[in-house]
């Protein structure tokens, strides 16, 4: 059975059950997620380590923030490999990370909706 | 009339930023955010804040820069920072609190955690004890539960 792309109770228990907050973080995320991963995507293309690994750090606080285990992994993965100048396995990273993204997004529109 | 304890919130993660912004209002504290360096350091120099949460990375500069620069300044040198990080290096740890971070913080942090951190550094009473009320916004002639800064 796959994981959930985020941990919505815990979440919401995070927020102390603050639904109108969430659904505003959601928002935030939902238009701020697109230029984080297209910056991890230019660093991974451009081999930059250093861009990398801070691209990946911002967007692992961001997906963090919803308790996002596979999203705020694959990010993690990513900033790692940045700080340690090895990029051998970013694209598989990078592909797993949008694999976890697509999958929280879609379930971030819920809470919005 | 009382005036609320002012956080500066200097973090280039605007959603939690936003969760925590609305979490210490909630709380009574005026918030205000940064979210580069270069622009966290300005906004503490502009109108001092009583007390500043600072991430370590973020564009524009480091958290640890900015740390170094707001301890130069006579105008902010006084002004206790807590570090809120998503960075765990134990010598990450111990290079922010040798600059003078009062505490470092742990992300993502539940706002208690939060609220007591900043308690600790600016010395106020500890927050009263969680009732069953909802998580709302104080009215504006309410006094803060947080108490005003000396």
């Amino acid at each position: 059975m796959a994981t959930p792309p985020f941990d919505l109770p815990t979440f919401l228990d995070h927020l102390h059950g603050d639904s109108a907050l969430a659904a505003a973080m959601a928002a935030l995320f939902l238009s701020e997620c697109p230029g984080q991963l297209d910056g991890v995507r230019r660093a991974v293309a451009a081999g930059d380590a250093p861009s990398l690994e801070r691209a990946a750090h911002l967007l692992k606080g961001s997906v963090g923030n919803f308790m996002a285990v596979d999203a705020t992994e694959a990010a993690a993965w990513l900033e790692e490999q940045g700080r340690a100048g090895n990029l051998a396995d970013a694209s598989s990273a990078l592909r797993a990370l949008e694999a976890a993204l697509d999958r929280l997004t879609t379930a971030l529109r819920e809470v919005t909706a | 009339m009382k005036r609320r304890v002012s956080v500066l919130l200097a973090d280039d993660d605007k959603v939690q930023t936003l969760m925590l912004s609305s979490q210490l209002r909630a709380k009574g504290y005026s918030v205000a955010a940064a979210y580069d360096a270069t622009y966290a350091f300005m906004a503490a120099m502009k109108s001092p804040p009583d007390i500043v949460v600072l991430d370590i990375q973020m564009p524009g500069g480091t958290g640890r820069a900015v740390l170094e620069r707001l301890r130069g300044s006579s105008r902010t040198m006084q002004i206790p920072v807590v570090v809120l990080s998503g960075i765990s290096d134990p010598s990450v740890v111990r290079e922010v609190l040798a600059l003078g971070a009062v505490e470092y913080l742990h992300k993502p942090v539940d706002v208690d955690i939060l609220d007591a951190a900043l308690r600790r550094a600016l010395q106020l009473p500890d927050a009263p004890a969680p009732s069953s009320a909802p998580a709302t916004p104080p009215p504006a002639s309410a006094p803060p539960e947080a108490p005003p800064a000396t």
